[in-house]
């Protein structure tokens, strides 16, 4: 019965966000199931507990029943939407039949991964349904939150430890981070809450879910950018099989997983919107990005990166440059004047003051490069982002937003573990590693688009040589 | 691919050559069962081996034999331990004649201990001549180990990569640093496996391009590198699947079928978590506020942790109790071993040595903890 309520807590998300986005998505194009389902499982996982943050703030106590009624009604409301559309819809779609064009040898490829995949999936997806909460911040910051909040069914404030001892504790709880924000304890408390008791093994089902729809929701938005089905299913095999990314997913209650997806979800749909201004990626973008910072303090840093990126995608280079430019002076400017305990994301503007930390630069390089976390993805990016770099244009004008954003965002990942305080989370690899989830996603979002470019290149060259010399 | 593969193992050994200085040819040391002394369990010799039913103190001393030997003429060593315990530990104990005062010792971090290759010059200590070297087994009283070999052998490349195989094969569970990076080595490991991988990547890349160069008539074709790439990758990939699924046949043999107090209670917290269990029991209806104290921060954390949802009060730094102005009758304070916080009967107070303290007496007191109400 557990299992079985938990299947529905599960699917629930998934029809709320699939539905509405597919309302959304244009019939007929590329990947459209895997655009939808991945991308809308992702938004309805992260939108649960947006619904009972609002559920929350009305007085309204936390129970599944409400809730769930709330979820149901907007999917009904969905399914009836969907069923309007397409009853006055006058269009034929074409459903592109792009796995039976693919030569044999690339079907019984692409299926082999997928079954790799689905194993990979199969076993994380035990891990989780036997084992009980396992991981240190899951039980320091995380799932604190999740079990007062199921057990009083209301978000019952958590504050510093210097509060609760002055305020002696009266209706006011504490833990080491009170201030952490609430999607992740809200989704443990909605399974939880379906169940109807504790259950520290089913509660993290939803981890397992994101994995799943990010790989699907990646191996779409590369279809849609023209990318074949076998080297967009080896991209979801690639993403889906790195270790540290299965490993928070087994040892299921950490949060970096899913701002990895959301800020990657964010970034694939700002570089298809780039492509095709279709608006329902742009809504995807401002989605994913305005979620980023409901999941941990660093998404609002994440989600930030899309603005320098959006400015050189709408303006030209001297405008964008100008601009940049300004906004640099008035943040040194700004930097300069505030206070220095001025927190931004999270941290005070003292503790990201630039002081060199060597011992940071060499655990940042082990985690990437030599320890075993992303499997060989270090080097993947050592050979795609000069190969960006040299093929004419790529970089610079049809990637230029989605590698500013990234480059920003990889930027402010080597700054706060080389030159802040911070490099103690490098040099014991404590931190360096898990923040790596959330921007690794991204970069091989990117990688994989610059080696399709090469590879278009060359068949481009080798049609025009061949028709060259059949003249 | 075999080319590169050609120049890797080429490449091993040339390399293998500098890191471990093969001397002349040493007589390996193989394993006699029946010259093993046993310190403490029943031993017998069986076909092969020694088997030995663990004593009530789950815990047997296994020496080999008396026989002194040069650390670095012997870099490899074979164990084969046959075990059906899931949580056995085996660590290896010696003294060298370089720091004659101080015992060394390594615990065998893979958990896949049927014929295991370590490379003992990677190991600290392993140095000078080693002396009183014995194997110290602890698991659940009364069970059966059988040791099946342990035996030392001299410096040669084809050990080097069994124990490179061993490595990539091994399995170790699930600790607290999984969450933060996944190394893929042991203390024993010779070799990082991913820039091992690299340059074998890299080779086969080398002998692909010097193909082009040499066949004019071959020409370049990117699916080569992409599956000299993938290849590489999913070599990496099966070993982490591998303890993917060693692991979960080890979560599948602890948790399986079980409701989560019962996970909870068998599993890595099962003490702490029986003894916080008895806490809420005495605890009963009460809503009380408590104050958790452990000079243990992992303890304190997760002791915090299962008490909620009772209004809990736990600091990862500081005191382990907060001044004395902050605690009020009817609170409790749970201290968790091992903490500093003392109870003393005559004054009947409870407090840390120059941090807080609190009039209390004792509810209840086991070897995992205390329970004080304050007064």
């Amino acid at each position: 019965m557990d299992f079985l309520t938990a299947t529905i807590a599960l699917l629930l998300p998934v029809l709320l966000g699939g539905l509405w986005l597919s309302l959304f998505v244009p019939r007929g194009i590329v990947a459209r199931r895997a655009l939808v389902w991945g991308n809308g499982a992702l938004i309805g996982l992260m939108l649960i507990p947006q619904i009972m943050r609002a559920q929350d703030a009305v007085g309204l106590p936390l129970n599944f029943s409400f809730t769930y009624s709330i979820v149901c009604t907007l999917v009904v409301l969905a399914l009836i939407a969907r069923v309007v559309i397409t009853r006055n819809s006058q269009v034929e779609y074409t459903k592109p039949r792009a796995f039976a064009a693919m030569p044999t040898l690339h079907r019984v490829l692409f299926v082999i991964f997928l079954l790799i995949i689905l194993l990979r999936v199969a076993t994380l997806s035990l891990e989780i349904l036997w084992r009980p909460l396992f991981p240190w911040d899951a039980t320091m910051h995380w799932a604190t939150k999740a079990r007062v909040w199921f057990e009083f069914q209301e978000m019952v404030p958590f504050v510093d430890n210097f509060t609760w001892l002055n305020s002696s504790g009266e209706g006011v709880f504490t833990d080491r981070h009170p201030g952490y924000p609430a999607a992740i304890p809200l989704l443990q408390v909605w399974m939880n809450l379906a169940i109807g008791h504790w259950n520290e093994s089913l509660m993290n089902l939803p981890w397992v879910l994101c994995l799943l729809a990010l790989g699907t929701a990646l191996y779409g938005q590369l279809r849609f950018a023209g990318v074949n089905p076998l080297l967009a299913i080896v991209a979801a095999y690639l993403l889906q099989s790195m270790p540290l990314i299965n490993t928070h997913v087994a040892l299921a209650g950490y949060a970096d997983l899913f701002l990895g997806a959301a800020y990657c979800g964010a970034l694939m749909a700002f570089q298809s919107w780039v492509t095709t201004r279709q608006r329902w990626q742009g809504l995807l973008v401002i989605l994913f990005a305005v979620l980023c910072s409901s999941i941990k303090s660093e998404g609002v840093v994440w989600a930030l990166t899309l603005i320098p990126a959006l400015v050189v995608t709408l303006m030209t280079a001297r405008q964008a440059a100008k601009l940049i430019a300004l906004f640099t002076l008035i943040m040194v400017v700004l930097l300069t004047l505030v206070s220095k305990n001025t927190v931004i994301a999270g941290y005070t503007i003292e503790g990201l003051a630039p002081s060199l930390h060597t011992a940071g630069l060499v655990g940042t390089v082990k985690v990437i490069w030599l320890h075993d976390n992303w499997h060989l993805f270090g080097y993947l990016l050592l050979a795609m982002i000069p190969l960006g770099l040299v093929l004419p244009g790529t970089m610079t004008k049809k990637f230029l937003g989605l590698s500013l954003a990234l480059g920003i965002a990889a930027g402010s990942y080597i700054y706060l573990f080389l030159f802040t305080g911070f490099g103690w989370g490098a040099s014991n690899f404590a931190a360096v590693g898990r923040l790596g989830i959330q921007i690794v996603p991204g970069l091989l979002f990117l990688c994989v688009l610059i080696f399709n470019e090469y590879l278009d290149r060359r068949e481009l060259q080798s049609s025009a040589d061949a028709t060259e010399s059949s003249v | 691919m075999l080319l590169g593969a050609v120049a890797f193992f080429i490449g091993l050994s040339q390399l293998y050559s500098v890191a471990v200085q093969p001397g002349p040819a040493v007589e390996e040391i193989v394993w006699d069962p029946s010259s093993a002394k046993v310190a403490q369990g029943v031993a017998t010799l069986v076909d092969g081996g020694l088997e030995i039913q663990l004593p009530p103190s789950g815990v047997t001393i296994v020496s080999p034999s008396d026989r002194r030997f040069a650390a670095q003429a012997y870099p490899f060593l074979h164990i084969g331990i046959e075990d059906s315990s899931q949580h056995l530990k085996v660590s290896l104990s010696w003294k060298n004649t370089t720091d004659a005062n101080k015992h060394q010792s390594y615990t065998l971090e893979s958990e896949l201990r049927s014929s295991l290759w370590l490379a003992t010059h990677e190991l600290k200590g392993w140095e000078g001549e080693i002396r009183s070297l014995s194997l110290m087994i602890s698991g659940e009283p009364g069970e059966t180990v059988a040791i099946t070999d342990f035996s030392f052998f001299g410096a040669s490349g084809s050990r080097q990569l069994r124990a490179i195989f061993s490595d990539f094969a091994a399995y170790a569970p699930w600790r607290r640093g999984s969450m933060n990076s996944y190394t893929g080595v042991t203390s024993a490991s010779s070799f990082y496996p991913v820039p091992l991988v690299v340059t074998y990547l890299a080779l086969c890349l080398l002998a692909y391009a010097l193909l082009l160069f040499w066949k004019t008539k071959l020409q370049f074709d990117w699916r080569v590198v992409a599956v000299i790439f993938l290849a590489c990758w999913i070599a990496l990939d099966l070993s982490w699947q591998n303890r993917l699924l060693h692991q979960l046949a080890d979560t599948h043999h602890t948790f399986s079928g079980k409701d989560t107090t019962e996970k909870l209670a068998v599993g890595p917290d099962g003490k702490l978590f029986d003894f916080v269990s008895e806490v809420k029991r005495r605890l009963g209806t009460e809503d009380p506020r408590i104050f958790v104290a452990s000079s243990d921060e992992y303890q304190g954390l997760r002791g915090a942790y299962y008490l909620y949802p009772f209004n809990v009060f736990w600091a990862l730094r500081g005191e382990e109790l907060p001044h004395r102005e902050f605690m009020h009758s009817g609170d409790y304070i749970v201290a968790i071993e091992p903490t500093e916080t003392v109870f003393s009967p005559v004054v009947n107070v409870v407090g840390v040595d120059g941090g807080g303290s609190a009039p209390a007496e004792i509810v209840f007191s086991n070897k995992s903890g205390t329970l004080y109400r304050v007064k």
